[in-house]
Protein backbone atom coordinates (compact mmCIF):
# COMPACT_ATOMS: atom_id res chain seq x y z
CA UNK A 1 0.00 0.00 0.00
CA UNK A 2 2.67 2.41 0.54
CA UNK A 3 4.35 1.74 -2.22
CA UNK A 4 1.64 1.81 -4.31
CA UNK A 5 0.40 5.78 -2.51
CA UNK A 6 4.16 6.41 -3.07
CA UNK A 7 4.59 5.47 -6.80
CA UNK A 8 1.43 7.27 -7.66
CA UNK A 9 2.42 10.70 -5.62
CA UNK A 10 5.95 10.92 -7.16
CA UNK A 11 4.01 10.23 -11.21
CA UNK A 12 1.56 13.18 -10.07
CA UNK A 13 4.35 14.91 -8.92
CA UNK A 14 6.66 13.78 -11.72
CA UNK A 15 3.95 15.29 -14.51
CA UNK A 16 2.45 18.26 -12.87
CA UNK A 17 3.55 21.20 -10.84
CA UNK A 18 1.98 23.18 -7.78
CA UNK A 19 0.37 25.94 -9.93
CA UNK A 20 -0.72 23.87 -12.10
CA UNK A 21 -2.90 22.13 -9.90
CA UNK A 22 -4.14 25.10 -8.55
CA UNK A 23 -4.90 26.43 -12.04
CA UNK A 24 -7.05 23.52 -12.13
CA UNK A 25 -8.44 23.52 -8.95
CA UNK A 26 -8.85 27.17 -9.78
CA UNK A 27 -10.85 26.74 -13.00
CA UNK A 28 -12.62 23.85 -11.29
CA UNK A 29 -14.08 26.08 -8.78
CA UNK A 30 -14.61 29.10 -11.42
CA UNK A 31 -16.36 26.87 -13.53
CA UNK A 32 -18.44 25.58 -10.62
CA UNK A 33 -19.20 29.78 -9.93
CA UNK A 34 -20.03 30.30 -13.44
CA UNK A 35 -21.91 26.97 -15.11
CA UNK A 36 -25.28 27.80 -12.48
CA UNK A 37 -24.87 30.98 -12.26
CA UNK A 38 -25.86 32.29 -16.42
CA UNK A 39 -28.79 30.48 -16.77
CA UNK A 40 -30.08 30.28 -13.21
CA UNK A 41 -30.46 33.75 -12.27
CA UNK A 42 -32.07 35.00 -14.60
CA UNK A 43 -34.70 31.98 -14.39
CA UNK A 44 -34.82 32.71 -10.76
CA UNK A 45 -35.49 36.45 -11.21
CA UNK A 46 -39.10 35.63 -13.46
CA UNK A 47 -39.88 32.86 -11.17
CA UNK A 48 -39.69 35.59 -7.99
CA UNK A 49 -41.10 38.44 -10.18
CA UNK A 50 -44.53 36.38 -11.10
CA UNK A 51 -44.96 35.37 -7.24
CA UNK A 52 -45.23 38.58 -6.06
CA UNK A 53 -46.79 40.80 -8.99
CA UNK A 54 -47.14 44.40 -9.15
CA UNK A 55 -44.50 44.11 -5.64
CA UNK A 56 -41.18 44.33 -7.81
CA UNK A 57 -38.39 42.53 -7.81
CA UNK A 58 -37.20 40.34 -4.43
CA UNK A 59 -33.93 39.79 -6.23
CA UNK A 60 -33.14 43.98 -6.30
CA UNK A 61 -31.98 45.79 -3.85
CA UNK A 62 -35.36 48.34 -4.21
CA UNK A 63 -37.72 45.91 -3.49
CA UNK A 64 -39.88 47.06 -0.85
CA UNK A 65 -39.24 44.71 1.90
CA UNK A 66 -35.33 45.87 2.04
CA UNK A 67 -35.57 49.29 3.01
CA UNK A 68 -33.96 48.65 6.15
CA UNK A 69 -31.87 45.45 4.89
CA UNK A 70 -27.96 44.70 5.47
CA UNK A 71 -26.50 41.33 4.10
CA UNK A 72 -26.82 38.96 1.22
CA UNK A 73 -30.08 38.28 -0.13
CA UNK A 74 -31.06 34.40 0.67
CA UNK A 75 -32.87 34.42 -2.47
CA UNK A 76 -29.47 34.52 -4.36
CA UNK A 77 -28.38 32.33 -2.13
CA UNK A 78 -30.27 28.89 -1.90
CA UNK A 79 -33.00 30.26 0.06
CA UNK A 80 -35.61 33.17 -0.81
CA UNK A 81 -37.31 36.26 1.13
CA UNK A 82 -38.60 33.91 3.67
CA UNK A 83 -36.65 30.75 3.44
CA UNK A 84 -33.27 29.85 4.60
CA UNK A 85 -30.62 28.30 2.36
CA UNK A 86 -30.06 24.39 2.90
CA UNK A 87 -27.89 23.73 5.98
CA UNK A 88 -27.87 27.31 7.70
CA UNK A 89 -30.05 28.30 11.12
CA UNK A 90 -32.92 30.18 10.82
CA UNK A 91 -32.54 32.95 13.67
CA UNK A 92 -35.61 33.30 15.71
CA UNK A 93 -34.77 36.70 16.11
CA UNK A 94 -34.51 39.87 14.21
CA UNK A 95 -33.58 43.31 13.78
CA UNK A 96 -36.49 45.03 11.95
CA UNK A 97 -37.42 47.87 10.21
CA UNK A 98 -40.51 49.60 8.99
CA UNK A 99 -41.07 49.66 5.26
CA UNK A 100 -43.86 50.83 2.93
CA UNK A 101 -45.54 48.13 0.53
CA UNK A 102 -45.20 49.81 -2.95
CA UNK A 103 -49.28 48.53 -3.56
CA UNK A 104 -51.98 48.90 -0.97
CA UNK A 105 -49.48 52.22 0.43
CA UNK A 106 -49.48 50.46 3.98
CA UNK A 107 -46.29 50.46 6.05
CA UNK A 108 -45.28 46.80 7.71
CA UNK A 109 -42.71 45.90 9.96
CA UNK A 110 -40.76 43.50 8.51
CA UNK A 111 -38.13 41.13 10.36
CA UNK A 112 -34.71 40.75 9.25
CA UNK A 113 -33.87 37.34 9.71
CA UNK A 114 -30.20 36.12 9.76
CA UNK A 115 -29.73 32.74 8.22
CA UNK A 116 -26.55 31.38 10.46
CA UNK A 117 -24.00 28.54 10.20
CA UNK A 118 -22.58 29.04 7.01
CA UNK A 119 -19.81 31.59 6.18
CA UNK A 120 -21.13 34.77 4.14
CA UNK A 121 -23.13 33.81 0.85
CA UNK A 122 -21.81 37.03 -0.88
CA UNK A 123 -23.96 37.18 -3.75
CA UNK A 124 -26.49 40.28 -3.93
CA UNK A 125 -25.00 42.18 -1.09
CA UNK A 126 -27.49 44.86 -0.13
CA UNK A 127 -27.36 47.90 1.95
CA UNK A 128 -30.58 49.97 2.93
CA UNK A 129 -30.40 51.91 6.02
CA UNK A 130 -33.89 52.91 6.88
CA UNK A 131 -34.70 53.49 10.54
CA UNK A 132 -31.12 51.50 11.23
CA UNK A 133 -29.94 52.51 14.60
CA UNK A 134 -26.66 52.29 16.59
CA UNK A 135 -26.21 49.55 18.97
CA UNK A 136 -27.82 51.43 21.47
CA UNK A 137 -31.23 50.33 20.31
CA UNK A 138 -30.02 46.96 19.60
CA UNK A 139 -33.47 45.61 18.20
CA UNK A 140 -32.92 48.49 14.76
CA UNK A 141 -29.39 47.90 14.22
CA UNK A 142 -28.61 46.09 11.23
CA UNK A 143 -24.82 45.95 11.94
CA UNK A 144 -25.40 43.46 14.89
CA UNK A 145 -24.90 39.77 13.75
CA UNK A 146 -28.48 38.41 14.57
CA UNK A 147 -28.14 34.88 15.44
CA UNK A 148 -29.22 34.88 18.87
CA UNK A 149 -30.84 31.22 19.66
CA UNK A 150 -28.85 29.35 17.09
CA UNK A 151 -25.34 27.39 17.53
CA UNK A 152 -23.36 29.67 15.27
CA UNK A 153 -22.83 33.46 14.89
CA UNK A 154 -21.50 33.29 11.59
CA UNK A 155 -23.82 34.65 9.00
CA UNK A 156 -24.49 33.29 5.42
CA UNK A 157 -27.37 35.38 4.19
CA UNK A 158 -30.23 37.70 5.48
CA UNK A 159 -34.30 37.06 5.04
CA UNK A 160 -37.13 39.86 4.93
CA UNK A 161 -40.12 38.23 6.52
CA UNK A 162 -43.73 40.57 7.16
CA UNK A 163 -44.27 40.55 10.81
CA UNK A 164 -47.34 42.81 10.45
CA UNK A 165 -48.61 45.87 9.66
CA UNK A 166 -47.70 48.92 11.86
CA UNK A 167 -50.06 49.94 14.17
CA UNK B 1 9.21 -0.61 4.67
CA UNK B 2 13.14 -1.21 3.71
CA UNK B 3 11.66 -2.16 0.20
CA UNK B 4 10.48 1.26 0.03
CA UNK B 5 13.60 2.96 1.54
CA UNK B 6 15.74 1.21 -1.13
CA UNK B 7 13.67 2.18 -4.25
CA UNK B 8 14.39 5.72 -3.29
CA UNK B 9 18.10 5.58 -2.27
CA UNK B 10 19.21 5.56 -5.18
CA UNK B 11 17.29 8.88 -6.21
CA UNK B 12 18.48 10.61 -2.67
CA UNK B 13 22.32 9.94 -3.98
CA UNK B 14 21.83 11.17 -7.45
CA UNK B 15 19.80 14.12 -6.20
CA UNK B 16 23.35 14.81 -3.66
CA UNK B 17 25.79 14.07 -6.53
CA UNK B 18 23.79 16.27 -8.95
CA UNK B 19 23.67 19.25 -6.74
CA UNK B 20 26.59 19.00 -4.54
CA UNK B 21 28.65 19.86 -7.47
CA UNK B 22 26.54 23.25 -8.38
CA UNK B 23 25.69 24.58 -4.76
CA UNK B 24 30.31 24.28 -4.59
CA UNK B 25 30.10 27.45 -7.12
CA UNK B 26 26.86 29.13 -5.62
CA UNK B 27 27.69 32.23 -3.71
CA UNK B 28 26.96 31.34 0.25
CA UNK B 29 22.81 31.00 1.42
CA UNK B 30 21.14 34.04 1.62
CA UNK B 31 20.03 34.74 5.61
CA UNK B 32 16.83 34.54 5.70
CA UNK B 33 14.75 35.02 8.90
CA UNK B 34 10.98 36.57 9.91
CA UNK B 35 10.85 39.79 10.23
CA UNK B 36 10.71 41.58 13.40
CA UNK B 37 9.35 45.35 13.86
CA UNK B 38 10.61 48.04 15.85
CA UNK B 39 8.56 50.33 19.03
CA UNK B 40 5.02 51.77 17.15
CA UNK B 41 5.58 54.37 15.80
CA UNK B 42 3.11 57.67 16.19
CA UNK B 43 2.12 58.09 12.73
CA UNK B 44 1.30 54.03 12.29
CA UNK B 45 -2.14 53.10 12.00
CA UNK B 46 -4.14 49.66 12.76
CA UNK B 47 -7.38 48.55 10.59
CA UNK B 48 -9.53 46.16 11.78
CA UNK B 49 -10.99 44.31 9.02
CA UNK B 50 -13.74 42.10 10.71
CA UNK B 51 -15.34 40.49 7.17
CA UNK B 52 -15.00 40.08 3.56
CA UNK B 53 -18.08 40.52 1.81
CA UNK B 54 -17.97 36.85 1.08
CA UNK B 55 -15.96 35.69 4.59
CA UNK B 56 -16.29 37.04 8.06
CA UNK B 57 -14.69 33.91 9.98
CA UNK B 58 -11.08 35.45 9.92
CA UNK B 59 -10.80 38.82 11.33
CA UNK B 60 -7.64 40.81 9.97
CA UNK B 61 -5.71 43.60 11.80
CA UNK B 62 -3.41 45.50 9.65
CA UNK B 63 -0.71 47.00 10.82
CA UNK B 64 0.55 49.99 8.29
CA UNK B 65 3.35 52.83 8.58
CA UNK B 66 1.46 55.86 7.67
CA UNK B 67 4.42 58.13 6.65
CA UNK B 68 6.21 55.08 4.13
CA UNK B 69 2.69 53.81 2.94
CA UNK B 70 4.05 50.20 3.64
CA UNK B 71 1.76 47.35 5.26
CA UNK B 72 4.11 46.28 8.12
CA UNK B 73 2.75 43.00 8.60
CA UNK B 74 -0.83 41.32 9.97
CA UNK B 75 -2.98 39.53 12.73
CA UNK B 76 -5.46 36.96 12.29
CA UNK B 77 -8.36 36.20 14.71
CA UNK B 78 -11.31 34.73 14.43
CA UNK B 79 -15.42 36.37 13.81
CA UNK B 80 -15.83 39.74 13.76
CA UNK B 81 -13.08 40.25 16.05
CA UNK B 82 -12.26 43.84 18.25
CA UNK B 83 -8.88 44.69 18.78
CA UNK B 84 -7.00 48.00 20.50
CA UNK B 85 -3.64 48.68 21.74
CA UNK B 86 -2.19 48.89 25.20
CA UNK B 87 -1.41 51.71 27.00
CA UNK B 88 2.43 50.73 26.82
CA UNK B 89 1.91 50.13 23.64
CA UNK B 90 3.43 46.53 24.18
CA UNK B 91 0.45 44.50 23.46
CA UNK B 92 -2.17 44.13 20.45
CA UNK B 93 -5.34 42.99 22.28
CA UNK B 94 -8.20 40.95 19.82
CA UNK B 95 -11.46 40.19 21.67
CA UNK B 96 -12.37 36.89 19.22
CA UNK B 97 -14.78 33.86 19.08
CA UNK B 98 -13.77 30.74 17.44
CA UNK B 99 -16.31 27.30 16.33
CA UNK B 100 -14.44 24.19 16.81
CA UNK B 101 -15.25 23.39 13.16
CA UNK B 102 -14.90 27.06 11.94
CA UNK B 103 -18.44 27.97 11.69
CA UNK B 104 -19.99 25.28 13.56
CA UNK B 105 -19.61 23.25 16.74
CA UNK B 106 -17.82 24.78 20.32
CA UNK B 107 -17.72 28.76 20.91
CA UNK B 108 -15.03 30.04 22.52
CA UNK B 109 -14.55 33.46 22.99
CA UNK B 110 -11.19 34.39 24.18
CA UNK B 111 -8.92 38.06 24.20
CA UNK B 112 -5.94 37.95 22.38
CA UNK B 113 -2.52 39.73 23.41
CA UNK B 114 -0.13 39.65 20.81
CA UNK B 115 3.54 40.49 21.10
CA UNK B 116 3.44 44.25 19.16
CA UNK B 117 6.91 43.67 17.71
CA UNK B 118 6.88 40.02 16.92
CA UNK B 119 2.57 40.40 15.95
CA UNK B 120 2.57 36.98 17.47
CA UNK B 121 0.39 35.73 20.36
CA UNK B 122 1.65 36.15 23.76
CA UNK B 123 -0.74 35.13 25.94
CA UNK B 124 -4.65 34.78 26.21
CA UNK B 125 -7.72 34.37 28.75
CA UNK B 126 -10.49 32.73 27.74
CA UNK B 127 -13.78 34.82 28.48
CA UNK B 128 -17.76 33.67 28.35
CA UNK B 129 -18.95 32.79 24.86
CA UNK B 130 -21.30 35.97 24.51
CA UNK B 131 -19.31 38.65 22.83
CA UNK B 132 -20.85 41.57 20.70
CA UNK B 133 -21.11 40.50 17.31
CA UNK B 134 -20.89 43.73 14.85
CA UNK B 135 -20.43 45.52 12.15
CA UNK B 136 -18.57 48.13 12.45
CA UNK B 137 -16.03 46.78 15.54
CA UNK B 138 -15.95 50.02 16.94
CA UNK B 139 -13.67 50.97 20.21
CA UNK B 140 -16.29 50.71 22.75
CA UNK B 141 -16.71 46.66 22.58
CA UNK B 142 -12.94 46.63 23.96
CA UNK B 143 -11.80 49.46 25.98
CA UNK B 144 -8.66 49.03 27.92
CA UNK B 145 -8.30 51.00 31.80
CA UNK B 146 -5.80 54.13 31.36
CA UNK B 147 -3.00 51.99 33.61
CA UNK B 148 -3.36 48.65 31.22
CA UNK B 149 -4.63 46.32 34.18
CA UNK B 150 -8.03 45.87 32.81
CA UNK B 151 -9.65 45.18 29.67
CA UNK B 152 -13.30 45.51 28.99
CA UNK B 153 -15.09 43.16 26.57
CA UNK B 154 -18.81 43.83 25.48
CA UNK B 155 -20.95 41.26 25.42
CA UNK B 156 -24.83 41.05 23.72
CA UNK B 157 -26.68 38.21 23.98
CA UNK B 158 -28.87 40.20 23.14
CA UNK B 159 -28.69 41.70 26.80
CA UNK B 160 -25.76 43.98 27.38
CA UNK B 161 -22.38 43.50 29.78
CA UNK B 162 -19.16 44.68 30.28
CA UNK B 163 -16.56 41.19 30.80
CA UNK B 164 -13.93 42.68 32.91
CA UNK B 165 -10.52 41.07 31.78
CA UNK B 166 -7.58 41.27 34.66
CA UNK B 167 -4.59 41.54 32.06
CA UNK B 168 -1.69 40.49 33.98
CA UNK B 169 -3.39 37.45 35.85
CA UNK B 170 -4.68 36.89 32.06
CA UNK B 171 -8.57 35.84 34.39
CA UNK B 172 -11.88 36.93 33.17
CA UNK B 173 -12.81 38.82 36.65
CA UNK B 174 -16.53 39.30 36.10
CA UNK B 175 -19.25 40.82 34.41
CA UNK B 176 -20.78 44.12 34.49
CA UNK B 177 -24.42 44.87 33.74
CA UNK B 178 -25.16 47.84 31.88
CA UNK B 179 -29.09 46.83 30.77
CA UNK B 180 -30.41 49.03 28.28
CA UNK B 181 -26.79 50.57 27.07
CA UNK B 182 -24.35 49.56 25.33
CA UNK B 183 -20.24 49.71 25.14
CA UNK B 184 -18.02 50.90 27.44
CA UNK B 185 -16.24 54.88 26.57
CA UNK B 186 -13.18 54.92 29.43
CA UNK B 187 -13.94 58.31 31.21
CA UNK B 188 -11.74 57.33 34.29
CA UNK B 189 -9.01 55.44 35.92
CA UNK B 190 -11.56 52.53 36.48
CA UNK B 191 -14.89 53.85 35.10
CA UNK B 192 -16.84 54.00 31.80
CA UNK B 193 -19.59 55.93 30.31
CA UNK B 194 -22.49 53.47 28.18
CA UNK B 195 -24.69 54.75 25.54
CA UNK B 196 -28.37 54.12 26.29
CA UNK B 197 -31.66 53.09 24.43
CA UNK B 198 -33.84 56.45 25.75
CA UNK B 199 -30.68 58.68 24.97
CA UNK B 200 -29.46 59.01 28.75
CA UNK B 201 -25.58 57.83 29.47
CA UNK B 202 -24.90 55.19 32.07
CA UNK B 203 -21.42 55.90 34.44
CA UNK B 204 -19.96 53.35 35.49
CA UNK B 205 -17.56 52.83 38.09
CA UNK B 206 -15.50 49.22 39.26
CA UNK B 207 -13.11 48.10 41.20
CA UNK B 208 -9.93 46.10 41.12
CA UNK B 209 -12.45 42.97 41.38
CA UNK B 210 -14.08 44.01 38.61
CA UNK B 211 -17.23 44.39 40.23
CA UNK B 212 -19.77 48.11 40.02
CA UNK B 213 -18.97 49.76 42.94
CA UNK B 214 -21.68 52.73 41.41
CA UNK B 215 -24.05 53.06 38.29
CA UNK B 216 -25.42 55.99 37.69
CA UNK B 217 -28.10 57.57 34.51
CA UNK B 218 -28.22 60.95 33.70
CA UNK B 219 -31.58 62.51 35.11
CA UNK B 220 -32.63 63.38 31.43
CA UNK B 221 -31.19 61.94 27.92
CA UNK B 222 -29.16 64.16 26.06
CA UNK B 223 -30.36 63.29 23.00
CA UNK B 224 -33.57 61.98 21.46
CA UNK B 225 -33.16 58.69 19.09
CA UNK B 226 -36.50 58.92 18.08
CA UNK B 227 -36.14 62.17 16.23
CA UNK B 228 -31.96 62.27 15.94
CA UNK B 229 -29.98 59.61 17.02
CA UNK B 230 -26.34 60.07 17.45
CA UNK B 231 -23.75 57.82 16.05
CA UNK B 232 -22.37 55.93 19.15
CA UNK B 233 -18.06 56.82 19.50
CA UNK B 234 -17.51 60.74 20.07
CA UNK B 235 -14.89 62.67 19.69
CA UNK B 236 -13.28 62.60 23.13
CA UNK B 237 -11.97 65.98 23.99
CA UNK B 238 -10.27 66.32 27.76
CA UNK B 239 -13.05 65.55 30.13
CA UNK B 240 -15.50 66.24 27.19
CA UNK B 241 -17.49 64.06 24.49
CA UNK B 242 -18.92 65.20 21.24
CA UNK B 243 -21.75 63.06 19.89
CA UNK B 244 -22.33 64.02 16.24
CA UNK B 245 -26.07 63.22 15.19
CA UNK B 246 -27.48 61.49 11.89
CA UNK B 247 -28.81 65.15 10.95
CA UNK B 248 -25.51 66.77 12.07
CA UNK B 249 -26.08 67.79 15.43
CA UNK B 250 -23.62 68.55 17.90
CA UNK B 251 -23.97 67.53 21.71
CA UNK B 252 -21.41 67.82 23.89
CA UNK B 253 -21.16 65.16 27.13
CA UNK B 254 -19.11 66.27 29.98
CA UNK B 255 -17.23 63.41 31.92
CA UNK B 256 -16.11 64.93 34.23
CA UNK B 257 -19.04 64.84 36.60
CA UNK B 258 -20.98 61.46 37.47
CA UNK B 259 -23.07 60.81 36.36
CA UNK B 260 -22.17 62.67 32.91
CA UNK B 261 -24.29 65.83 31.68
CA UNK B 262 -25.26 67.06 28.75
CA UNK B 263 -24.35 70.36 27.38
CA UNK B 264 -25.86 72.79 24.70
CA UNK B 265 -26.32 71.04 21.51
CA UNK B 266 -25.36 73.15 18.26
CA UNK B 267 -25.25 72.65 14.56
CA UNK B 268 -22.48 71.61 12.76
CA UNK B 269 -24.30 72.63 9.11
CA UNK B 270 -25.64 76.15 7.98
CA UNK B 271 -29.29 76.38 7.06
CA UNK B 272 -28.01 76.49 3.53
CA UNK B 273 -25.46 73.27 3.99
CA UNK B 274 -28.47 71.66 5.60
CA UNK B 275 -30.46 72.60 2.28
CA UNK B 276 -28.12 71.02 0.26
CA UNK B 277 -28.37 68.09 1.98
CA UNK B 278 -25.01 67.80 3.96
CA UNK B 279 -24.90 65.21 6.73
CA UNK B 280 -22.04 63.20 8.25
CA UNK B 281 -21.73 59.66 7.44
CA UNK B 282 -19.79 56.34 7.18
CA UNK B 283 -18.94 53.36 9.82
CA UNK B 284 -16.36 55.88 11.68
CA UNK B 285 -17.24 59.13 10.70
CA UNK B 286 -16.22 61.32 13.50
CA UNK B 287 -12.20 61.72 14.88
CA UNK B 288 -11.11 63.90 17.41
CA UNK B 289 -7.70 65.88 18.15
CA UNK B 290 -7.35 67.00 21.90
CA UNK B 291 -4.51 68.90 21.59
CA UNK B 292 -6.08 70.77 19.43
CA UNK B 293 -9.48 71.26 20.69
CA UNK B 294 -10.65 70.18 17.38
CA UNK B 295 -12.59 67.36 15.77
CA UNK B 296 -13.15 65.55 11.62
CA UNK B 297 -16.47 64.37 10.55
CA UNK B 298 -16.65 62.75 7.23
CA UNK B 299 -19.54 64.07 5.04
CA UNK B 300 -21.58 63.78 2.46
CA UNK B 301 -25.01 64.91 0.48
CA UNK B 302 -27.51 62.89 0.76
CA UNK B 303 -31.05 62.50 2.15
CA UNK B 304 -32.65 60.93 5.77
CA UNK B 305 -30.93 57.18 6.53
CA UNK B 306 -27.83 57.87 4.60
CA UNK B 307 -26.07 58.22 8.41
CA UNK B 308 -23.85 54.90 6.67
CA UNK B 309 -22.93 56.44 3.25
CA UNK B 310 -18.88 57.51 2.71
CA UNK B 311 -17.88 60.43 3.20
CA UNK B 312 -16.43 63.09 0.04
CA UNK B 313 -15.58 65.76 2.39
CA UNK B 314 -13.93 66.19 6.15
CA UNK B 315 -14.80 69.14 8.11
CA UNK B 316 -12.95 70.44 10.59
CA UNK B 317 -14.22 71.78 13.38
CA UNK B 318 -12.70 73.99 16.67
CA UNK B 319 -14.84 72.37 19.82
CA UNK B 320 -14.78 75.26 21.62
CA UNK B 321 -15.43 77.91 19.14
CA UNK B 322 -18.43 75.69 17.75
CA UNK B 323 -17.64 76.98 14.36
CA UNK B 324 -16.12 75.10 11.29
CA UNK B 325 -12.70 75.99 11.52
CA UNK B 326 -11.41 73.76 7.71
CA UNK B 327 -12.17 71.52 4.99
CA UNK B 328 -10.37 68.97 3.17
CA UNK B 329 -12.11 67.24 -0.56
CA UNK B 330 -11.15 63.91 -0.60
CA UNK B 331 -9.57 62.48 -3.67
CA UNK B 332 -11.60 59.30 -3.01
CA UNK B 333 -14.59 59.09 -0.33
CA UNK B 334 -14.22 57.36 2.79
CA UNK B 335 -16.15 55.56 5.29
CA UNK B 336 -13.63 56.19 8.23
CA UNK B 337 -11.48 58.95 9.21
CA UNK B 338 -9.07 59.17 12.12
CA UNK B 339 -6.69 61.51 13.45
CA UNK B 340 -3.05 60.45 15.06
CA UNK B 341 -2.55 62.20 18.57
CA UNK B 342 0.89 63.26 18.29
CA UNK B 343 2.09 67.28 17.40
CA UNK B 344 2.42 66.82 13.78
CA UNK B 345 -0.79 64.62 13.18
CA UNK B 346 -2.13 63.03 10.27
CA UNK B 347 -5.25 62.62 8.85
CA UNK B 348 -6.25 59.11 7.64
CA UNK B 349 -9.53 58.32 5.79
CA UNK B 350 -10.52 54.76 4.32
CA UNK B 351 -11.82 54.02 1.86
CA UNK B 352 -14.15 50.88 1.16
CA UNK B 353 -15.34 49.33 -2.10
CA UNK B 354 -18.53 51.10 -3.72
CA UNK B 355 -21.17 48.39 -2.80
CA UNK B 356 -22.33 47.78 -6.66
CA UNK B 357 -19.63 49.35 -7.95
CA UNK B 358 -16.97 48.89 -9.94
CA UNK B 359 -14.91 46.76 -8.04
CA UNK B 360 -11.86 47.75 -6.30
CA UNK B 361 -9.81 47.40 -3.31
CA UNK B 362 -9.83 49.38 -0.08
CA UNK B 363 -7.58 52.16 0.30
CA UNK B 364 -5.80 54.31 3.03
CA UNK B 365 -5.41 57.86 2.27
CA UNK B 366 -3.43 60.48 4.26
CA UNK B 367 -3.24 64.28 5.03
CA UNK B 368 -1.08 66.68 6.91
CA UNK B 369 -3.86 67.73 9.15
CA UNK B 370 -1.97 71.25 9.15
CA UNK B 371 -3.09 72.17 5.46
CA UNK B 372 -5.31 69.57 4.88
CA UNK B 373 -2.61 68.62 2.01
CA UNK B 374 -3.23 65.06 0.46
CA UNK B 375 0.05 63.51 0.96
CA UNK B 376 -0.50 59.93 -0.35
CA UNK B 377 -2.40 56.44 -0.27
CA UNK B 378 -2.12 52.95 0.50
CA UNK B 379 -3.88 50.51 -2.37
CA UNK B 380 -4.96 47.00 -2.55
CA UNK B 381 -5.48 46.74 1.37
CA UNK B 382 -6.29 43.02 2.09
CA UNK B 383 -10.51 42.47 3.56
CA UNK B 384 -13.09 45.10 3.99
CA UNK B 385 -11.12 47.69 6.57
CA UNK B 386 -13.82 49.22 8.80
CA UNK B 387 -12.32 50.94 11.79
CA UNK B 388 -9.00 52.39 12.43
CA UNK B 389 -7.35 52.88 15.63
CA UNK B 390 -3.49 53.65 16.82
CA UNK B 391 -1.35 54.65 19.66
Amino acid sequence: MDLLIERVSRTVAMRTSRRGILGLIGKVILGAMVLPLLPVERISGRANAAEGAGEGDPLSCDYWRYCGFDGSMCGCCGGSTTECPPGTLMSPTSWVGTCKHPVDGKDYIIGYRDCCGKDQCGRCFCQNNKGDMPLYRTQLDNGVSWCFGTSSFVVNCTTAVKLGLKS
Amino acid sequence: MLRGLRSVLPVYVAIFLLTGGTLAQTPPPEGVKVRELGPIQPHWVFLISPAGLDSEEATKVEVIDGDSFQLLGMLTGGLLATSTLSPDHKFIYLADTFYSRGSRGDRTDVVTAYDARRLAPAHETVIPPKRQQHIPPDSSALAVTPDGRFLLVANLTPATSMTVVDVANHKALGEIETSGCTGALISGPRRFESLCGDGAMLTVDFDDSGKATASKRMAAPFFDPEKDPVFSIPAVLGKSAFFISYHGAVHPVDWSVEPAKGGEPWSLVTDAERKAGWRPGGYQPLAGYAPGNLFYVLMHRGGEWTHKQSGIEVWVFNAEQKRRVDKIVLPRPGSGVYVTRDRDPRMFVVSLPELGGMPSAPMLQSFSTASGRYLGALDQLPGFPMWIFGP
